[in-house]
């Protein structure tokens, strides 16, 4: 094979694995790939060298492409996309010919930018496997390569030794390792493109859906959890949803809470903080928290009614009934909660509840078509908790697209996304049909500590919903959608207030029928729960768990990462060298004995190296000479094999035959360089051997 | 051909490291690949980027590993023809104990040629060719085989010298020779001797076998035929004596187009010495005033070869020939005035 067949093809090759991660990260949308795929696959399967396009043809086709470029969105998404759709349409135009050496390394360059493109965009773990195959197939092309210009179209040699790029690819991951660990990280890391995949870690209490790719939950504990008195096995999953943030306005595609000060608690150790006002209700149930993850939020149970600082910290309560906690505070930070696991607990619905998005007419469309059958608020919210959980798909890996409303866009175009979809897309919904809804975040589920209790992490990052249901449903909506206004009062401990006409709905009743209730829209596949360890873990949690150590050591390992690591290399130094001056006299004498033995192999004369392995012959010879050696035989150090066979056949009748053919066989494999005979036929030599020599009335044997 | 282990300049001698394209391509590239990193804080680049430099440390650990346990050892050639094509067989062992040496490319130092050595496995040897030439007759020492190492991801092209020990012995170059210049030092004289007690040379007669005749003589597929013992009778013809005398004095020493006159005039009289013995007659030389006496066979035609490959010009009056030739044929260099 020609030098230029071979760029040809291993170029072609190249550039269908750069191509590999573009259509998982949605980086260069399916027009502006098909073309670059299609094009590397004929060039690569061709048989003879492609003739370049005419020149003519490539300046036609430049403006061209810079036109399919803007076209296909410009720099509106940020400029690495346009940059790869351009560099594949561009390499799709340079492969025919690129055996040629003057197009050779232009054409090497876009397909580097390319794959540089693709492997900037990428987030999962996958990565790591993709970025070792690659440098596989670079090894396995240079040598391809390097063996065509060097044989100058004579015999090529083949593939390069396996060891040789297997044991390059482990070294090379080896010192990337700590290359990795110790590149100066001076910006904080973002895993994708805006518009490819974000790495979401646990839980957030400020969230645009808007640019938000995916949600790449991280396994890094975010809190223990324990029921005092009640054993695992009777925890409901309920208990574990743990409230850390509730929102209410939707702004643009996100959830700004307001940051008005709330209410500040006077917090002393041990001292119960009342959350409800009145009496304490009866069969509450106590959980111990403690927060292992610095964050500014305080997780509690749904239907709280009282917190215990075991530490005193600064705590404020916002207009949410969040609980926050200033930033800094070092875990960590352990409370007790008690709550009532019947009773929702949150502040009074109000006019911010109902407020529905700007130009709802087909949210509301939606929810009417939903709900149509349904007569009261509590069958309403739940069908359209059942219409989302049964219609819509659960997806960790999303693209909302930056222009469009990504509630809009999930309800009516994509129909799939993860629990922030779910949650927010109910929300409005239920607001369409004027029922009181907020969206909730936090976490949900755990897995069981062997201890008794459970261990939260960010894997069980969720968002829900509550819905302020009302008992009775005063009226439906009129004809035209007008209607009177009506009031709603505060929910259960509310302090009061009311709604007027909200989306055409007559929402009227008193407000101590109501109460709020948490409704999970997401489906089973996406919502966390109590998870079973202990009897093995399954295959996707190992992988949960990979993805949760890639997330936390590779996507978002940051500046203070290394600081961390060199902090506690250099303790683990200073430990060591205390250790040392401790220890100081036996490591003196170590040392000294070490050098001694160094010394003493440096100037030992090299000892002769060890004789190498008997092959199978000469292994079965000496295994025939011991059996004669038992028998009785006297075989002197020098005597010769054949020297052995002349005296034991004498010696024992019926050996001559195989202890001939095994000494010539012997001599064969040993001075001659021949290959050894079967394992069988040495087997069946060896065994008529012995078997003579232990034949019962043959002469005794006799003294060498 | 052990190394000791002490020093660098033992362990490769003659290091070399010279940078390919490959190289170039990586010093502009990974800088860039580092500012992209650097700048955006995306930690898939900073993995690129250090898988790069990783694969860079592996790619010089191994060639180094490669080229520390390459040997290479020159088997000598036997006839060795100045300028002519000859394949010098190359020893190549791989003392490595795990990576196998793959494309290393040999060259003998300061000659044409290279081979590309395919594979050889670990603590494993192979016999390879170089094809090459030796341009100047005489005794030379062996050539230096250059080991050149560009995998596993040609950054560079590391090399190592391997000196050799023992000598060739150059042949003076082959010519189409012209017409032989015979001295007069021979006689041209025919003997006839009766083929008894004779081995060899031409059947005179066929005869029946007399008592005292050797039976080695006996033509067995006449006698056969016959039914009657049947001898060959040979008889041998004493060849001519040739001489060939050549006159080493130049008439200027240190003249550059003489000296190279003068390898030519060595080069016909080697070849036109050559075309003889390969035809069976004995060949003398005359070299200045040392004689060699006619004589046929391989072992005196290499004899007659090293004298013509080791024979240097000397100045007028050094090395004349002896004066029984004078005013015969002899390959001499004059000036044409």
């Amino acid at each position: 094979m020609t030098a230029v067949r071979e760029r040809q093809r291993w170029l072609a090759a190249l550039a269908l694995a750069v191509a590999v991660p573009l259509p998982f990260t949605g980086l260069v949308s399916l027009p502006f790939l098909l073309p670059f795929v299609a094009t590397a696959v004929w060039v690569a399967a061709s048989r003879r060298p492609i003739a370049p396009l005419p020149a003519w043809v490539e300046n036609v086709l430049a403006p061209l492409i810079l036109v399919a470029v803007v076209a296909g969105g410009g720099v509106r998404y940020g400029i690495l996309r346009p940059v790869a759709q351009l560099a594949v349409l561009v390499a799709a135009v340079r492969l025919p010919g690129c055996g040629q050496r003057s197009r050779a390394a232009s054409t090497g360059g876009i397909l580097a930018l390319v794959g540089v493109a693709g492997i900037a965009s990428s987030t999962h773990p996958s990565l790591a496997l993709y970025l070792v195959a690659l440098l596989v197939l670079v090894l396995i092309a240079v040598a391809r390569l390097e063996d065509a210009s060097l044989s100058e179209g004579g015999r090529s040699t083949g593939f390069p030794p396996l060891r040789l790029v297997v044991g390059s690819v482990v070294v090379a991951v080896m010192v990337a390792a700590p290359i990795f660990a110790l590149l100066p990280r001076l910006r904080s890391p973002f895993a994708g493109a805006p518009f490819g995949a974000r790495s979401v870690g646990g839980f957030r209490d400020a969230v645009m859906l808007h640019g938000i790719g995916d949600v790449k939950q991280s396994r890094r504990l975010a809190m223990r959890v324990s029921f005092p008195g009640v054993p695992p096995t009777r925890v409901s999953p309920d208990w574990l949803r743990l409230v850390g943030a509730t929102m209410k306005h939707y702004r643009a595609g996100g959830w700004v809470e307001g940051r008005l000060k709330g209410e500040r608690f006077t917090v002393r150790r041990e001292q119960p903080i009342a959350l409800v006002e009145g009496r304490r209700p009866e069969g509450t149930r106590r959980a111990e928290i403690s927060l292992e993850k610095e964050s500014t939020a305080i997780f509690i149970p749904l239907g709280a009614v009282s917190l215990t600082m075991h530490t005193p910290v600064a705590l404020s309560r916002d207009l949410s009934g969040a609980l926050r906690i200033p930033r800094g505070i070092e875990p960590p930070v352990p409370y007790a909660v008690e709550f009532d696991p019947a009773d929702v607990r949150q502040p009074p619905p109000d006019e911010a509840d109902v407020e529905p998005p700007p130009d709802s007419g087909e949210l509301r469309a939606l929810a009417d078509q939903v709900t149509r059958r349904t007569t009261n608020d509590l069958a309403a919210a739940l069908a359209i908790e059942q219409y989302l959980q049964r219609s819509y798909r659960y997806v960790l890996r999303t693209t909302a697209p930056l222009r469009e409303d990504p509630v809009r866009w999930f309800l009516f175009r994509s129909r799939e996304g993860h629990c922030e979809f779910f949650a927010y897309s109910m929300v409005l919904l239920l607001r369409t049909l004027g029922i009181p809804a907020r969206l909730q975040a936090g976490y949900a589920g755990g897995e069981p500590d062997g201890k008794g209790g459970f261990l939260v992490r960010d894997t069980e990052a969720h968002a829900w919903v509550v819905a302020y249901i009302r008992d009775d449903r005063a009226s439906m909506p009129d004809e035209d959608g007008q209607a009177g206004a009506d009031s709603l009062g505060a929910g259960a401990g509310g302090s009061g207030g009311h709604l007027r006409r909200v989306g055409g709905w007559n929402v009227a009743g008193p407000p101590r029928n109501g109460r709020w209730r948490m409704f999970d829209p997401t489906p089973s596949e996406g919502r966390p729960g109590i998870s079973e360890i202990g009897g093995g873990r399954t295959l996707v949690m190992t992988w949960q768990r990979l993805e949760g150590l890639w997330d936390r050591w590779v996507l978002t390992f940051t500046l203070a990462d290394q600081v961390e690591l060199v902090r506690q290399a250099l303790e683990g130094v200073a430990a060591g060298g205390r250790l040392a001056i401790r220890w100081a006299p036996e490591v003196a004498l170590l040392a000294a004995l070490a050098f001694l033995l160094l010394s003493w192999r440096t100037v030992r004369p090299r000892a002769p190296r060890a004789r190498r392995k008997p092959g199978p012959v000469t292994r079965d010879l000496l295994r025939v000479i011991a059996a004669a050696t038992r028998r009785g035989m006297v075989v002197p150090p020098g005597m010769t094999a054949r020297e052995f066979a002349s005296i034991a056949s004498a010696t024992f009748p019926g050996v001559n035959a195989p202890l001939g053919w095994l000494v010539r066989e012997h001599e064969r494999c040993r001075y001659a360089q021949g290959s050894p005979p079967g394992a069988q036929a040495l087997r069946r030599a060896v065994r008529a051997i012995e078997g003579s020599m232990a034949r019962p009335g043959g002469p005794g044997p006799r003294n060498a | 051909m052990r190394a000791p282990a002490s020093s660098f300049a033992a362990r490769f001698p003659g290091f070399s490291l010279k940078a390919t394209r490959a190289f170039w391509v990586f010093v502009v590239a990974v800088p860039l690949l580092g500012v992209a990193a650097l700048n955006t804080g995306n930690n898939a680049l900073y993995l690129l980027l250090a898988l790069t430099l990783g694969a860079f440390v592996a790619s010089g650990a191994f060639s180094r590993h490669t080229l520390r346990h390459f040997r290479v050892r020159v088997v000598a050639p036997g006839e060795v023809f100045a300028g002519a094509p000859l394949v010098v067989r190359l020893e190549v062992n791989n003392l490595s104990r795990w990576v196998p040496a793959a494309l290393v490319v040999c060259r003998l130092d300061g000659m044409p040629g290279r081979t590309v050595v395919p594979r050889v496995a670990p603590r494993g040897s192979a016999v390879v060719t170089v094809p090459t030439v030796f341009p100047r007759r005489g005794r030379h020492a062996l050539p230096a085989v250059v080991v050149e190492v560009r995998l596993p991801l040609g950054f560079f092209v590391k090399s190592v010298r391997w000196a050799q020990e023992g000598e060739v012995l150059v042949y003076p170059r082959r010519l189409r020779a012209g017409a032989v210049r015979w001295s007069g030092l021979a006689r041209r004289e025919e003997v006839s001797v009766p083929g008894r007690g004779r081995r060899g040379g031409e059947v005179e007669q066929l005869r029946e076998f007399h008592s005292g005749d050797d039976r080695r003589d006996i033509h067995w597929k006449q006698t056969a035929r016959q039914q009657r013992l049947i001898v060959v009778e040979r008889r041998e013809r004493a060849l001519p004596s040739h001489y060939l005398a050549l006159d080493r004095q130049l008439p200027r020493r240190d003249d550059e187009t003489l000296q190279a006159r003068f390898e030519d005039l060595v080069s016909e009289v080697a070849s036109s010495a050559l075309d003889h013995l390969h035809r069976g007659d004995p060949v003398g030389l005359v070299i200045g005033g040392a004689v060699t006496a006619p004589a046929a066979g391989s072992a005196h035609a290499r004899r007659l070869l090293e004298r013509l490959a080791l024979v240097q010009a000397v100045g007028p009056g050094e090395d004349p020939l002896p004066a029984l030739l004078a005013g015969e044929r002899v390959y001499k260099l004059v000036e044409a005035r």
